[in-house]
């Protein structure tokens, strides 16, 4: 094999690894789903859920104007109960911000926990929103809170 | 003597004879007049006893028995029942109200003795008294709901009353009876009236009967202790002992339904709500989608729903 096409090889792995590697790690009782739905989705046995997902929006914007829209949107349009909000740095230390909530779905309380960073298109037009939320039943959330919040870190 | 002419004699005797027919009939008024206007004060006082009396034992040892209801107006039943009540020390909480119209056993006792005096009160007709539980609501709408019903709880205070319970602006408060009509028309002048009703309920049967009751219970307890005492087989002294304890029983149950009546006689309830001029009516706004696409797909539910 010849130097050129050894180099190929290395480099084709690297791409492929790159590709799959998964957008976070997860904490320890969540198990990737299977299926092909959009997303990257996670699951634990006592249904505490992640969902990560690029999200685009030709609106061009930065981290606080899309953690504050998502803020009003949540508070004034659907009656979440603001839980609290911060910083957080991803696997490539960019700054993103995170906002805790808490409501009902269907009648039962739910906490959810939403994370976003922001990447400018490379034409400039819009942005691609990394997301990543978890939303649990209030007890469950509580349990899994702390190892989710630590897997942000994580997000690539 | 001057002798009369002997044709005078006859035209004399004459007209005396008409003088007479015309003093008789007179006379005769007269006298019924005085059999019936002639007697006392406390004669007709005591006619009404004795149609009382006649109806029920414990009235002939009342002596303010009839005084109470002086029209005669009402039937005996409620002359003897009010008789009964006014002999019980358990109806004391009437006294008072009744100071003017002459009864009691003790304090208002004063008043009945007037009866036999000079006092003019005395011999005037008593009102009938009633026990009447006072009750009322009232829905206004004012500028400050708030404010509003801050003022009124102050004012009841200061009539003796209390709040028994609020909801926001809405309250339900316990006044003296005698402040009912200046707290309903306090709550009224607060503001536009919109609804208002109130009732007087009139439980002077039942605190009467009640009256009765109890004394009969009273009296056949006291018969049951003697007899206890004169009681010398177990199987007898038991049987007594059920009874006194059944009696017993049923004179607190009663007492305490006359201390209840007696309570809500002397405190009224009412009910005022204000409601505020700019009150918004209670709707919950649709949501507003968000303008940027990607926030409306995600959130809480869509991760718990539409995952």
């Amino acid at each position: 094999m010849s130097k050129l096409t050894k180099n190929l090889s290395l480099l084709a792995v690297a791409v492929t690894a790159i590709a799959c590697a998964t957008p976070i790690q997860l904490p320890a009782a969540f198990v990737e789903l299977g299926d092909s739905g959009e997303g990257y989705r996670a699951i634990t046995s006592d249904d505490a859920r992640i969902w990560v997902r690029e999200l685009y929006d030709p609106t061009p914007g930065n981290v606080e104007f899309w953690a504050g829209s998502l803020e009003r949107d949540f508070v004034q349009e659907r009656g979440y109960e603001l839980l609290g909000k911060g910083d957080v740095k991803n696997f490539a230390n960019r700054d993103g911000r995170w906002l805790e909530f808490s409501t009902n779905v269907r009648g039962v309380r739910v906490d959810y926990l939403v994370a976003v960073w922001v990447d400018t298109t490379w034409f400039g037009s819009g942005n691609w929103i990394h997301v990543v939320e978890f939303a649990a039943n209030h007890d469950v959330y509580s349990e899994r809170i702390e190892s989710v919040r630590a897997a942000l870190a994580t997000v690539r | 003597m001057t002798s009369l002419p002997a044709t005078f004699l006859p035209a004399a005797f004459s007209g005396m004879r008409i003088l007479a027919f015309l003093l008789l009939p007179l006379l005769s008024l007269v006298s019924c007049a005085g059999s019936h206007y002639g007697s006392s004060p406390e004669s007709s006082v005591a006619a009404l006893d004795d149609v009382t009396n006649g109806l029920v034992d414990s009235a002939s040892r009342n002596p303010l028995a009839g005084a109470f209801f002086s029209d005669g107006g009402d039937s005996d039943v409620r002359a003897r029942s009010e008789n009964y009540f006014l002999g019980d020390e358990d109806v004391d909480g009437l006294v008072d109200s009744r100071s003017s119209s002459a009864s009691g056993s003790s304090g208002a006792l004063a008043d009945s003795n007037r009866a036999g005096s000079d006092d003019p009160r005395a011999s005037a007709a008593p009102k009938k008294v009633r026990m009447l539980i006072y009750s009322g609501q009232v829905r206004v709408e004012v500028a400050r709901a708030e404010d509003a019903a801050k003022q009124f709880l102050v004012k009841v205070e200061e009539w003796g009353g209390y709040l028994q319970q609020q909801t926001g602006t809405a309250v339900t408060v316990r006044i003296p009876a005698e402040h009912f009509d200046a707290a309903f028309a306090a709550v009224r002048d607060a503001g536009r009236v919109l609804s208002e009703s109130r009732k007087a309920k009139d439980v002077t049967e039942e605190f009467v009967d009640l009256g009765i009751r109890v004394d009969n219970a009273r009296r056949s307890r006291d018969r049951l202790v003697e007899i206890l005492k004169l009681a010398k087989e177990v199987e007898d002294i038991l049987r007594v002992e059920k009874e006194l304890r059944r009696l017993t029983e049923e004179i607190e149950r009663i007492e305490g339904r006359l201390k209840f009546l007696r309570d809500q006689v002397s405190m009224s309830t009412l009910q005022a709500q204000f409601q505020s001029v700019a009150e918004a009516p209670k709707i919950r706004r649709k949501r507003q989608r968000s303008r940027f696409g990607w926030i409306n797909r995600v959130g809480a539910n869509a991760v718990m729903e539409g995952f």
